[in-house]
């Protein structure tokens, strides 16, 4: 009974480690088929051999991570496999030795024992039949998968239930019969809005007249369909309202998250889903959604303790983003490879760098405004035009620039030497023939004033900022950036002449008080200042304009907050320059901005160039130059009159302005080695061809030869659903996780997702919900609940526990208190004093009173360092960093929250209400409640139950009325609202 | 067939897959002993291997007790942690060379290669602020900022060969307490508490306590639970309000009426289960049933108004405060009551001499009077109430300051202050099996650790050892690596010559 072709999946029979080990201890003993590497050996390698021998440990140079190198030799000279000679190869002598020092594994490790004559005998078997290798079955493309033959034709609706079938007849058991309406609605409505179904829902849902079919539409069709599978989404995301470490300042990104909720609901392929998160700013003809979409990576956390240096932190965010990709797309544990090649995979450490060079090249660098983010248009109808703006902005700017690119290529710059610089008092100037270098300490509004060469005329300054060392590996260091620059020419007699006048004017005012000084014309200096008019630079990136080096107090030209190699910039005077006799001309270069939040962005080595060429004046005053500029300021005026949100995106540096990656020693970013080429693993297929960029990267992600997409995300889906996945390790489908429970079901739906359902996730869904396995009843017998506790065999309907989310949303629901409103920013319900108390910031948790008290748990404002302590209690992710799967646990404290949380009591205080009109008398008002909050017809005793603890509490409030006031008002409220607090707590209420 | 019969099974197979599964739900122990359930966790394409969580947790009772690798003299943590961490060369750290040096430019050869938070250029060494001198039978250096401590010193141990790779604060609290500089790692409280589960089911296993006003920098993530079930995240509990979130019934219920509705409740439930037959059901009535129990238990340990006025005074305690000496008295009550990890944190000492209050000159005098006599009251009432010997106290920053003045921006600035010095800091210990006396050596100015090198993983190594535990088995798999709160990238040993 094979339902697999494929070789590296074991025969159906042998669907357990039970049966796999019996098996293989059984064929062992008598002849057998050829050995399959992933099925029989990979274990013994795994199991004995890659602890010592593998991708990070190479003890005596030997790895079972790679065939190259089980296939060389080892630092004794033997060769430790030599294929089709198993006598020959020092594997089998070691393994099979009776000398204690010989021996492998060696007596001393793990459990000391040597091989078992079975695990030596397939060794034996592997290589006299040639050796052959195999990937890991995950690293390897689906393929096409047979529907298996199953005894009970009649039952299964879709083929996945006959893969699931088939597994169950397997183990001679039977599927539970189908779920009665309200379960499965009850379920279904959760799964696919993250909501409970409501009474109107239950009543026509469950008659004869609606079709599932029809109910499943409607709830895919329904707005909440977003939001419920956006909560997901937020968790790999790790999406949050706050930047995150010290300070965890607030941040605006939520135009993201309304984006997969719009995506969702608008069923965007999931292909172009994942390929607008990772790379919409680099799609051909970019939207602003494609923009804002690509927030998904800058969800990193953003480190603005003072003193930090923001290189760390900058590769701090792009690390998690190659982890987080990994994580979310491929199910694969990338993250060790940062530091080493993988201990069991066969990913190369430099694999790792080869991936985050498509990362390492955006704008965002760890700056505490979070550049750079979009603005986007609060009426979504104005974005078009705010589109073609920034477009029109970008393009302009670029224009104005690289129009001095040719000229300043073909320019003959003599160098300048200034023969004196001064500034910073505890700093020492060294003037080299061709640079300038300074020591000691800067401050960080220091002014370097330069004494210049009488004999100096120029109509085109160059500076050119150079890092203090040569050593690229060194780079980056600490910015450099022009704040404000000027010249002066400084004539002794118009001085002296000035002086005079200057005491003239003051004589004649001598009556002024300070302040009316401070108001009038500044005296004359005699000092001549030379105006610039334009500065261009080698390449436009950054947050600063360098022609704001211009204007005093605002940042301008250079590189923040780090420097990354050499750089340019030019400066050119209106008109030449040209010192008169007897004059001196010096230039002041101001620092202005400081990185790392404290260290000055100063220029500690740089030298400067002159030309006399009249091009350059002719360039910065050409009409064209000034109709550009005009059209730019324009555009900027009318992008700035659009009102507008903003919200993080990721921006690619220009070409001109790429940043290296090299490989870095044990993770550690101080320590870099050789460049690195961007690229995709070598087990896996290389990139499409063309540029190897983000785009490249995502296009890769979806493309058909990607062996990993389709199967985690279908995995995941089914997670949601089922409460485990197909492989229950969400996150890890490498050799350290866990294998498939249902292989060929697996790449069966990858497969048809991919290719028949075109990555539609509500297709995908639907599917799903609709086939018989979910339909399955969830009861089921104390001894079935025995034997298979996780119902891995899908021999009954999943019950689980909800997550965090629907805890809150169904009690607001049911109460009749829940917003209905999508979208927005996020909110902040109510939550115990002190428990937001932070360092360094003064953001208060401020608790609206209107309908923004009970939006979905979806738009909870979510503080990284301080996360809504409901949710956490009901394991929810902090959004540090991407989580896949939330281990789901059963506490004491979540009795608390749901119980005392005055959140949940204030939702029975609703529900009471709800349960008064909705019923006569407390019997019918319980049995609408139940009804309500669990979706199952009440039973009479649980009625009878609840009437009774009615009938006590009512008793005990009326002879408290105080106490009754306190809880609800009238004692006849008091005592339905802890009934329909009880009701909440059930567990059938927290269950779906 | 296959459901019946796991005898051929290899067992440490089986072993190792029941770990990994279980940990990631629930149902160990009973599958464990009747031999079942690990058959559907099945390995098809290779068993599973080297990356099964150490401890095999059921999560219907994550904290129930669990032994250590081998009996532990500690039975319990109490970690006092100095947030924006204290100058070692105004409390321990006595250097007379630095005082040679005060006010003059500090040599190229210290700045080399260095990275610094605020210092720029080149700064001027500064000399200890206050006098120092030698108490207790082991001559230990104090200075004068600590009178009460000054008399215990006996029992403690002094560790002065600290260092860390962050200079931070962030990172650095973060690096003390999980072993990572980034976030995403669970803390010291949370690996504790997975590893031995709790001795009281009525209190979270892993408290946290706050004073100085605010959260440590890393918030709470010092004490979260990273990628191990949230279960193990420390609860912050409050010295001033409800100490437990959410415990108090809400206005107008009862505990009458509060029983009332957890008897209906549960009798529905087992309905429930009758019904469906999920154990889970079963956890849950269970976890009420604590979350019932907790509800007293808890805010009776949190009420130190119950403790005899001799006791409030010697800690210098003001009920309905949020102190650091209520915290202290707060953490023995805890203690007592078999809490595993008792984390406090008092912000306010990153003296950098920005303002008044964040100076050598300044508050740090006041830090120093608010720690000095409750941490003492804290050693000297576990010891007569013989519970030293397996409590372990560790007191201590995130990192030291430097041996030379901040000058931020380039400048020099008003108040005098250090900036943040990873090279080397002083912590103190006592109890739980650590031997009093002093270990390691800084450098003449105090600014590198030269002598005994004791790193922040070195020091959760040897806290586990103390615990029972062998750090690098107490494990749990994450992003293909077992990983262990020592940090799997970085070297760490158990400092075996403080062990008692």
């Amino acid at each position: 009974m094979n339902f697999s072709a494929v070789g590296f999946y074991l025969p159906r029979l042998m669907s357990s480690t039970f049966r796999s080990v019996a098996l293989s201890l059984a064929l062992a003993a008598s002849a057998r088929a050829a050995v399959d590497f992933n099925r029989d050996v990979r274990p013994i390698l795994n199991k004995h051999c890659t602890g010592c021998h593998g991708g990070v440990k190479q003890a005596g140079g030997i790895s079972f991570v790679y065939r190259e190198k089980a296939l060389a030799e080892g630092k004794s000279g033997a060769v430790t496999i030599v294929p089709g000679k198993a006598e020959e190869s020092e594997m089998i002598l070691r393994v099979t030795s009776k000398d204690n020092d010989e021996r492998m594994p060696p007596p001393e490790h793990g459990e000391g024992k040597p091989l078992s004559e079975a695990e030596v005998a397939t060794l034996r078997q592997w290589i006299g039949e040639g050796a052959k290798w195999g990937e890991h079955w995950s690293f390897v493309k689906p393929l096409p998968q047979s529907v298996p033959p199953v005894k009970d034709a009649a039952w299964g609706r879709s083929e996945l239930d006959r893969f699931v079938l088939a597994e169950i007849e397997g183990e001679n058991l039977k599927p539970s019969r189908e779920a009665d309406r309200a379960q499965w609605l009850r379920r279904a409505t959760f799964d696919l809005t993250g909501l409970p179904p409501t009474p109107e829902e239950l009543a026509t849902s469950t008659s004869e007249k609606a079709t599932p079919e029809q109910v499943v539409d409607r709830l895919l069709a329904s707005p909440h369909f977003g939001e419920r599978w956006a909560a997901m989404w937020m968790d790999l995301a790790r999406y949050a309202d706050t930047q995150g470490y010290e300070k965890d300042n607030g941040r605006e990104v939520w135009p993201w998250r309304d984006w997969v909720v719009r995506a969702l609901n608008a069923d965007m392929p999931f292909d172009q889903f994942t390929v607008k998160q990772l790379a919409g700013d680099l799609l051909p003809g970019a939207t602003l959604d494609d923009r804002i979409a690509t927030g998904f990576h800058r969800n990193t956390q953003t480190n603005t303790e003072g003193g930090t240096d923001d290189e760390e932190f900058r590769l701090a965010a792009v690390v998690d983003r190659v982890n987080t990709t990994w994580t979310v797309w491929q199910g694969t544990t990338f993250g060790c490879v940062q530091c080493h090649s993988h201990p069991y995979d066969a990913f190369k450490h430099e694999d790792y760098y080869r991936f985050l060079a498509m990362f390492n090249s955006t704008e965002d660098a760890d700056l505490g405004d979070d550049f750079p983010r979009l603005s986007v248009p609060v009426d979504h109808a104005k974005s078009a035009e705010a589109e073609a703006l920034d477009r029109e902005i970008a393009k302009l700017r670029t224009q104005i620039n690289d129009a001095a690119k040719p000229l300043f290529a073909s320019e003959k710059w003599a160098p300048l030497k200034p023969e004196e610089v001064t500034g910073a008092k505890e700093a020492k100037f060294s003037i080299a023939e061709n640079e300038v270098r300074v020591d000691g300490t800067v401050g960080n509004g220091t002014t370097y004033v330069m004494k210049l060469p009488a004999t100096t005329e120029l109509s085109a300054l160059r500076l050119d900022i150079l890092p203090r060392g040569d050593d690229p590996k060194q780079w980056p260091e600490y910015g450099a950036v022009v704040g404000h620059i000027w010249m002066e020419i400084e004539d002794p007699m118009k001085v002296a002449a000035a002086k005079v006048e200057a005491e003239k004017i003051n004589a004649e005012q001598t009556g002024l008080s300070d302040e009316e000084k401070k108001k009038r014309p500044p005296l004359p200096t005699g000092i001549d200042r030379v105006e610039f008019v334009a500065v261009y630079a080698d390449t436009l990136t950054g947050p600063f304009d360098p022609e704001e080096s211009l204007k005093p107090g605002v940042a301008g030209g250079g590189a923040f907050p780090k420097l990354f190699g050499p750089r340019w910039l030019v400066f050119v005077p209106k008109e030449s320059v040209k010192v008169p006799v007897g004059a001196a001309l010096r230039l002041h270069l101001k620092h202005t901005v400081f990185d790392a939040e404290t260290k000055g962005s100063i220029l500690y080595r740089f030298k400067l160039a002159t030309t006399t060429s009249a091009a350059w004046t002719a360039l910065a005053l050409s009409p064209e130059r000034m109709d550009l500029r005009k059209r730019w300021s324009e555009a900027r005026q009318k992008r700035d009159a659009i009102p507008s949100a903003s919200t993080l995106v990721m921006a690619e540096r220009p070409d001109d302005a790429k940043r290296e990656t090299r490989l870095f020693l044990r993770g550690n970013f101080l320590a870099k080695d050789k460049v690195m080429e961007p690229g995709t693993p070598g087990i896996f297929p290389p990139l499409p061809p063309g540029k190897a960029d983000r785009l490249a990267m995502a296009k890769w992600l979806v493309s058909t030869e990607n062996p990993l997409t389709a199967r985690v995300l279908v995995n995941r889906v089914w997670a949601e659903l089922f409460g485990i996945g197909i492989v229950e390790t969400l996150e890890d489908f490498g050799s350290t996780g866990l294998p498939p429970s249902h292989p060929a079901l697996l790449d069966f739906l990858a497969l048809r997702f991919q290719n028949e359902q075109r990555w539609s996730l509500k297709t995908l869904l639907r599917e799903l919900v609709l086939s018989s396995t979910y339909r399955q009843d969830h009861r089921a017998t104390t001894e079935l609940h025995a034997k298979d506790p996780r119902n891995r065999l899908l021999t009954r309907g999943p019950r689980t526990r909800l997550a965090a989310e629907m805890v809150r949303d169904q009690a607001l629901a049911t109460a009749g208190i829940l917003t209905d409103r999508i979208g927005g920013p996020s909110v902040m319900p109510p939550q115990p004093e002190g428990v937001w108390q932070v360092v360094y910031n003064g953001a208060k948790w401020e608790t609206p009173q209107g309908e923004d008290r009970y939006r979905r748990a979806l738009y909870t404002y979510w503080r990284r360092t301080s996360p809504y302590p409901s949710f956490m209690t009901f394991d929810a992710s902090s959004r540090e960093v991407c989580t896949a799967r939330r281990v789901v646990t059963n506490t004491p404290l979540q009795a608390l929250v749901t119980l005392n949380d005055p959140v949940y009591f204030e939702a029975a205080r609703a529900l009471a209400k709800r349960m008064k009109s909705a019923g006569a008398n407390a019997e019918a008002s319980i049995a609408w409640a139940l009804r309500t909050v669990t979706s199952n017809d009440p039973k009479p005793d649980q009625i009878a139950r609840l009437a009774k603890l009615h009938a006590d509490a009512l008793a005990n409030y009326k002879a408290d009325l105080s106490l009754a006031e306190k809880a609800a008002g009238d004692p006849e409220t008091a005592a339905l609202t802890l009934v329909a607090s009880t009701i909440l707590n059930l567990d059938d209420a927290l269950t779906k | 067939m296959l459901l019946q019969n796991n005898r051929a099974m290899n067992l440490s197979d089986e072993a190792r897959i029941a770990h990994f599964r279980h940990i990631t739900r629930r149902h160990f122990l009973r599958d464990c002993t009747t031999g079942l359930g690990a058959a559907w966790l099945a390995s098809q394409a290779g068993p599973v291997f080297g990356s099964a969580p150490s401890v095999a947790r059921d999560m219907a009772r994550p904290l129930a007790p669990f032994a250590s690798h081998f009996p532990g003299k500690a039975k319990r943590v109490i970690f006092l942690h100095m947030a924006g961490a204290p100058s070692h060369l105004e409390l321990f750290d006595y250097k007379p060379e630095l005082h040679k040096f005060d006010g003059q430019t500090c040599p190229e050869k210290y700045l080399a290669g260095k990275r610094f938070a605020f210092i720029q250029g080149v700064p001027k060494l500064l000399g200890p602020r206050f006098p120092f001198a030698q108490h207790g039978n082991t001559g230990a250096w104090l200075s004068d900022r600590l009178p009460h401590f000054s008399k215990v010193v006996d029992d403690v141990c002094f560790v002065k060969s600290m260092h860390t790779d962050q200079f931070n604060h962030a990172p650095a609290q973060l690096a003390m307490h999980t072993g990572y500089s980034t976030l995403g790692y669970p803390s010291m409280g949370g690996w504790v508490t997975y590893g031995l589960g709790s001795a009281n089911e009525n209190l979270p296993g892993f408290i946290v306590l706050l004073s100085g006003g605010k959260t440590p920098d890393a918030g709470k993530s010092a004490w979260g639970s990273g990628f191990l079930p949230s279960v193990y995240q420390g609860v912050q509990c409050r010295s001033k309000g409800e100490p437990v979130l959410y415990l108090g019934n809400p206005d107008g219920v009862s505990r009458d009426l509060r029983r009332m509705s957890l008897d209906a409740l549960n009798d529905i439930n087992r309905q429930t289960h009758a019904d469906a037959g999920d154990p889970e059901t079963l956890t849950r009535i269970s976890q009420y049933e604590t979350a019932f129990n907790m509800q007293v238990s808890a805010s009776e340990a949190f009420d130190i108004g119950k403790e005899p006025d001799d006791v409030r005074a010697a800690y210098g305690v003001k009920p309905g405060e949020e102190s650091f000496a209520n915290n202290c008295l707060l953490a023995r009550r805890l203690a007592e009551r078999g809490v595993r990890y008792i984390q406090l944190f008092h912000w306010g000492w990153d003296a950098h001499g920005a303002t008044e209050k964040e100076a050598l000159d300044g508050g740090f005098m006041q830090q120093c009077a608010d720690v000095d006599q409750p941490m003492t009251a804290l050693l000297t009432d576990l010891k007569q109430r013989g519970m030293l010997e397996d409590t372990l106290i560790v007191w201590g920053g995130e990192f030291g300051r430097t041996p030379m003045r901040e000058n931020r921006g380039g400048v020099e600035m008003k108040w005098i202050g250090r900036d943040h010095n990873p090279g080397a800091f002083t912590i103190w210990m006592a109890g739980g099996g650590v031997k009093p006396g002093t270990f390691g050596e800084s450098d003449d100015l105090g600014y590198e650790a030269v002598v005994d090198k004791v790193s922040v993983h070195d020091l959760k190594a040897t806290m586990l050892h103390l615990l029972g535990f062998d750090h690098k088995r107490l494990t749990y798999p994450n992003q293909g690596l077992d990983q262990r709160v020592t940090n799997v990238t970085k070297p760490s040993k158990v400092v075996k010559r403080i062990l008692a």
